[in-house]
């Protein structure tokens, strides 16, 4: 095409377009086929005569169109397009060929030049055959030939064929492009979801199962028909029967007057209902602490007649109340039940205060219930407690004791009928069998030492007849009230006895009993012998810690109790064990002490030589235990100091470590002291002695860089400068850090900020609420079990709905 | 009357939507050592995987005759699968009971393609002997035999079967054209014989899952092409350094292609840019002959003549995992379940192995705590995979002696050669060498 270029000009000086375009057109008619000579004679019409050009021109256009096209790629347009210049190159071929030969006939003197100046038209061709007849039929042809636009050649197979997949492949590329939104959607969701979105018609229910049952199994299918037999395939056929039943009985029927006295009674049911609500809503609404203070004591007073007319009329039901309270009195102490220690209590606890209003009054009740229980074990210890418990007895006992003695002091100023001689000495009578049968029922104890049993408590109390006294001698259980009575009216070695359960004593008497002297005597025998045992005597029994043996050495000092022990909890044993021992209403009063007491005063009666030998064997004991005493005093704050105690300068010690560690530790400790060796290289010279009283020499300023003092390096903070009691080691651990540090940043991030905040925070439950936790370890893939995948569906090309915000 | 009735609060948590009292304190400073923890935890999920890492469930009933060539689950349905074999037989075989339900004695010589229609009910199979067959999946009911419905035949032989996603029509590989049938005429509806002026066999044909009527084939003259069967033409084609075993494309990601090369790798390609492919999966010591798309679309499974199985996440060009067993040789195809929870492979020694997709996956029902235990350890390597322990024990394999040898080999080849062309280049005065991108070489040259 160049070339072609360059030779044009030359062309032009020679020829005329004119001539140019002649042969051109001769030559073109000559070689071509009609349709290609009827474009070209289109083309003439189209443009002017300035052809050549033109058609050059216009072919390099076709190109770059081409180009522009294969770019663009806009389907048929551009395809047909494409054909068209396809033609045009096509025709460019043979018009280089013309132009050579017009060349060639150019340059030839002797070239013919018969159509030299004139235009070669269809009118000149066919002039010969003007006047022929059929003349006028090839005029109308060639005139519908000069309108019409001839249809263009067909390009080679091959490259239609190319065009057509190149066209079709860019359709298809673009077909495909659209699915980019839902692949990238895809791609960057951290999950996908392929199970079925269920919906509430997809769900089985019941309901459904039961509409959609179809009997198939042989029993199935006898079942249906024997059910729709009896009318009773489905519900409503069921409710029909029924209705129909009901109206074959004729209850459905009624009488005027039988409706009206229903209708009357409904009203006033009715009535009467509406009126008890309200009065139910009204009292409900008072707000009086007063009203709700009587309402309550009525309430109660009311159960109480109940109760006591059910006891008067069935006294068996008194007992099984008793019996019932004690069951729950121990339920609650094993249970603990008032201590939220419970199942139920944990869970609700756990639940926090979000639980309804009910449960809570619930728990409320329960501790207050324990509340309760607490304040009645303290003011019991306490000992102004009114309750039928042994400690309240213990108190007696000692009062009446106090009493008898009183009144054995001054037993002459009795008055009235106790002054009569026959009562005095009826009384005198009375006592010498009380005592008597004191020392009847310790030797008996005693015995009952060796045997060791604790059976009795559970005999029935049914067994006791207070008449029978011979066998009651033999038993060891007395009543709560019994043993008040008894103790009321005589008195009694109250102060020897102590309660227990391992062995015990019953004494039923409705007599008084003075001990007179021999009481004393007990005591005074005890006193020297265990100064311990009678400290505990008087001290409250409660604390008294429990021995079988009854052997004193080992009861542990009182004093213990003045002293809350804040590594104990709260003092649990002591106070259970008395209150469980009134377990039933049978009262259990332990004698160790005094069981003990009594061989040891025997032994004294029977052999006095040793006396001496046992009471240096008593110091000894008392020694060890005051050893005790003292330890034990101390303070518990006291304890823990001496347990954790610390040598004094352990904190000088520690600092001087911390600073060995941190100049061991220190990395620019080396360099430093490499600094202070380059001190020394200035060795000492000219200007380093100065004289007397003279100012301290200096260092010359212009030495070489060497020998100049170092530059103080910087002082770097360590971590645990501001921690004067803690070590941070800042060492590097080679170990951690290859396998927990990484070298770069790992792909999908970017830089080492992005990375870290992905790492930090945890995963766990731990770190987490439920749902973030949920959403954290979400599977990449969710999927049914046993589910296809279908591939990706047109749905999801559909643009996604707009965000929200 | 008052009337008691059951109530409850909005405030206790009654129902599963309702949040949940946090019972601790998520507030980081009170957790000082979460990330230790958590770091350990970690290691321990990591080895654990390891540890119960059994992928290979078991070996379909006893297997061909003859070295299994091809093999097809239904579109449809989990439970069937049809294999052809070397010996011309085709066996229908149940994946619960891993048994064989029945034996074909189908064709003549090598069935080289099976494929179920889309109902599921019906398989084609094809062979070398010039048969196409269409078979019933259940029996006939009265001579208890799988009796062919439909038989077409050409002269010549066939080389690849691949039915239609949507309609009846089903396409087919021969060694003269890429034909496209129907059941009900016994003639070709579409015929392409010549493809860009070459006549070389086209030895794979796939249709596209999503645009129905695209089909992409591969061709002996290491070529890949893309038809259209709705104008009836042929849309472009690229010729590659190696031949293609097979090309299947994504069923989520409707441009994308993977095709299994003999040149030890494979490769996906987005179909409007055939000039180069968009990732290469390298991994292979010897030709891939098989691929097959997890049907979510975000990892395949590769089936090698190097004995093993390779699983290739789509965004990572190393396998996730690898598979082998000592007595499977050289495999031929390889499925994806449509659950995608197993892995379906047929290899040269006649078997049909079944395997699980995630090696360490616990099958059956999970209780809620076990789900929710083995979700936890694998989010945490997921966290963690990039520490160089957690790497170094998550990405352990053991493989065989062969494979790891020839893998060093490989990698000494390719530096080897890195480092000639960096000396090429570096005292290259001419200009005539320059680096070269990996995924530039693969493309030798695109047709249309």
């Amino acid at each position: 095409m160049g070339r072609k270029q360059k030779k044009q000009p030359q062309i032009r000086e020679d020829i005329p377009s004119d001539e140019d375009e002649e042969i051109d057109e001769d030559e073109a008619f000559n070689s071509d086929d009609e349709r290609k000579y009827g474009m070209f004679f289109q083309k003439r019409d189209d443009s002017d005569d300035d052809d050549d050009e033109d058609s050059d021109s216009g072919s390099e256009d076709g190109s770059d169109l081409e180009d522009d096209d294969e770019e663009e790629g806009d389907g048929g347009q551009y395809m047909l397009d494409l054909l068209n210049n396809l033609d045009k190159t096509d025709n460019d071929e043979p018009k280089t060929d013309t132009h050579t030969i017009t060349n060639y006939i150019k340059e030839d003197p002797f070239s013919s030049t018969v159509i030299k100046g004139t235009k070669l038209t269809l009118d000149a061709l066919v002039d010969d055959i003007k006047d022929t007849s059929e003349f006028g039929a090839v005029q109308k042809k060639l005139k519908g030939m000069m309108g019409k636009s001839a249809t263009s050649t067909p390009a080679a197979r091959v490259i239609t064929e190319r065009a057509q997949r190149r066209v079709n492949y860019q359709q298809q590329s673009k077909e495909v492009s659209s699915w980019i939104e839902a692949v990238q959607e895809n791609r960057q969701a951290e999950t996908l979801d392929f199970r079925p979105h269920m919906e509430g018609a997809n769900k089985i229910t019941t309901e459904r199962m039961i509409d959609s049952f179809v009997p198939t199994t042989d029993f199935e299918r006898e079942m249906h028909e024997a059910l729709k037999a009896a009318g009773q395939e489905d519900e409503a056929a069921l409710i029909r029967a029924e209705e129909q039943a009901i109206d074959a009985l004729g209850e459905n029927e009624i009488t005027l007057e039988e409706y009206k006295q229903r209708r009357g009674q409904l009203a006033k049911m009715r009535a009467l209902m509406f009126y008890e609500e309200q009065k139910r809503h009204h009292i409900n609404k008072i707000k009086s602490k007063k009203y709700r203070r009587i309402r309550k004591k009525q309430r109660e007073r009311q159960k109480e007649s109940e109760m006591e007319a059910g006891i008067a009329e069935n006294p068996e039901l008194e007992r099984e109340l008793q019996e019932k309270e004690e069951m729950e009195r121990m339920k609650e102490r094993m249970t603990l039940a008032h201590k939220n220690t419970s199942k139920w209590a944990k869970h609700i606890l756990k639940r926090g205060k979000n639980v309804d209003l009910d449960t809570r009054k619930a728990l409320s009740a329960q501790l207050r219930r324990g509340d309760d229980l607490l304040k009645k074990m303290k003011t019991s210890r306490n000992g102004d407690d009114s309750d039928d418990s042994d400690d309240d007895l213990v108190a007696t006992a000692k009062k009446v004791l106090e009493d008898t003695e009183s009144n054995d002091a001054d037993g002459e100023e009795q008055k009235g009928l106790f002054k009569l001689a026959f009562m005095q000495r009826g009384l005198q009578r009375e006592r010498e069998r009380a005592r008597q049968e004191a020392r009847e029922l310790l030797m008996e104890l005693e015995e009952n030492e060796r045997l060791e049993h604790d059976d009795d408590e559970q005999r029935p109390r049914d067994d006791l007849k207070p008449e029978d006294k011979s066998s009651a001698r033999k038993k060891k259980v007395a009543s709560n009230a019994e043993m008040t009575d008894l103790l009321n009216d005589g008195a009694m070695i109250a102060s020897t006895l102590q309660f227990g359960s391992t062995t015990a004593t019953a004494v039923e008497s409705s007599f008084s009993v003075d001990l007179g002297s021999s009481a004393s005597e007990f005591t005074k025998v005890m006193k020297p012998s265990d100064t311990v045992g009678s400290q505990e005597a008087s001290g409250p029994p409660a604390k008294r810690q429990k021995n079988e043996k009854g052997s004193v050495e080992r009861h542990t000092p009182s004093h213990s109790t003045q002293e809350d022990n804040p590594w104990l909890p709260f003092e649990k044993k002591e106070k259970k064990e008395p209150s469980k021992k009134v377990k039933s209403n049978n009262v259990s009063v332990s004698v160790e002490s005094a069981v003990t007491l009594i061989p040891e005063v025997r032994q004294e009666d029977v052999q006095p030589k040793n006396v001496a030998e046992t009471d240096i064997n008593k110091d000894s004991k008392q020694t060890g235990e005051n050893n005790k005493k003292s330890i034990t005093m101390l303070s518990q704050e006291e304890l823990v100091r001496r347990a954790f105690a610390t040598p004094g300068d352990a904190e000088e010690e520690f600092a001087l470590e911390k600073k060995e560690f941190e100049e061991r530790e220190d990395p620019d400790n080396k360099k430093r002291k490499r600094n202070e060796n380059k001190k020394e290289l200035t060795s000492s010279g000219w200007g380093s002695w100065t004289g007397k009283g003279a100012p301290p020499p200096q260092l010359p300023k212009n030495l070489p860089k060497k020998f100049q003092p170092p530059p103080k390096l910087p002082e770097r903070q360590r971590q645990d400068a501001a921690k004067p009691r803690v070590i941070l080691s800042e060492r590097r651990v080679k170990r951690l850090a290859d396998s927990c540090m990484i070298a770069e940043i790992p792909y999908p991030y970017k830089t080492r900020e992005e990375y870290e905040r992905a790492m930090a925070g945890g995963i766990g439950r731990e770190w987490n609420v439920t749902n973030s936790f949920k959403d954290m370890t979400r599977p990449e893939i969710l999927v049914r079990p046993g589910q296809v995948i279908q591939p990706i569906s047109k749905r999801m090309k559909q643009s996604r709905a707009p965000a929200k915000f | 009357m008052k009337i008691q009735t059951l109530k409850r609060t909005t405030l206790d948590r009654e129902c599963p939507s309702d949040l949940r009292r946090a019972s601790r304190n998520l507030d980081p400073t009170y957790h000082p050592l979460q990330r230790a923890r958590e770091y350990t935890r970690a290691v321990t999920s990591a080895k654990l995987e390891r540890m119960f890492a059994h992928p290979l469930i078991g070996n379909l009933g006893n297997g061909h005759r003859d070295s299994v060539t091809c093999s097809s689950l239904s579109r449809r349905s989990l439970l069937p699968l049809v294999s052809g074999s070397a010996d011309g037989t085709v066996a229908i075989w149940d994946l619960t009971s891993r048994t064989q339900v029945a034996e074909i004695p189908a064709h003549t010589r090598v069935v080289t393609g099976v494929v179920f229609a889309v109902n599921g009910e019906t398989f084609y199979s094809c062979s070398d002997d010039g048969f196409i067959h269409q078979w019933t999946l259940h029996a006939n009911s009265e001579q208890q035999k799988h009796n062919s419905i439909a038989t077409w035949r050409i002269p010549g032989s066939f080389k690849s079967i691949d039915h239609h996603w949507m309609d009846i029509s089903f396409a087919t590989a021969s060694d003269s054209a890429v034909q496209l049938w129907t059941p009900e005429r016994s003639t070709p509806v579409q015929t392409y014989s010549e493809l860009w002026g070459s006549d070389d066999t086209v030895t794979t044909v796939r249709f596209h899952p999503v645009e129905h009527h695209l089909l992409a084939g591969c061709s002996a003259d290491r070529g890949i092409g893309l038809f259209d069967t709705r104008s009836g033409v042929a849309l472009q084609k690229t010729i590659l350094r190696m031949r293609s075993n097979d090309l299947q494309w994504n069923p989520m990601e409707p441009m994308n292609f993977v095709v299994a090369n003999e040149d030890y790798n494979a490769y996906t390609f987005d179909m409007r840019k055939l000039d180069q492919p968009t990732r290469i999966y390298k991994g292979h010591t010897s030709a891939v002959m098989s691929a097959a798309w997890s049907p979510t679309g975000r990892e395949f499974a590769t089936g090698s003549y190097d004995r093993t199985i390779r699983i290739f996440s789509l965004q990572e060009g190393a396998a996730r995992d690898i598979y082998h067993t000592k007595r499977m040789q050289r495999v031929m195809t390889v499925q994806y379940t449509l659950d995608h929870k197993f892995i379906i492979s047929g290899s040269d020694e006649s078997n049909l192995r079944l395997w699980k997709a995630r090696a360490s996956e616990k099958l059956g029902q999970l209780t809620t705590r076990e789900e929710a235990a083995q979700q936890y350890r694998s989010s945490l390597v997921k966290k963690y995979q990039h520490l160089p322990e957690i790497k170094r024990i998550h990405k352990a394999r053991k493989l065989p002696k062969v494979i790891k040898k020839q893998t060093a080999q490989t990698m000494i080849m390719k530096e080897s050669a890195d480092r000639k062309q960096a000396n090429r280049v570096k005292y290259d005065r001419k200009g005539e060498h320059s680096f070269v991108g990996e995924r530039k070489k693969v493309v030798v040259k695109k047709v249309d």
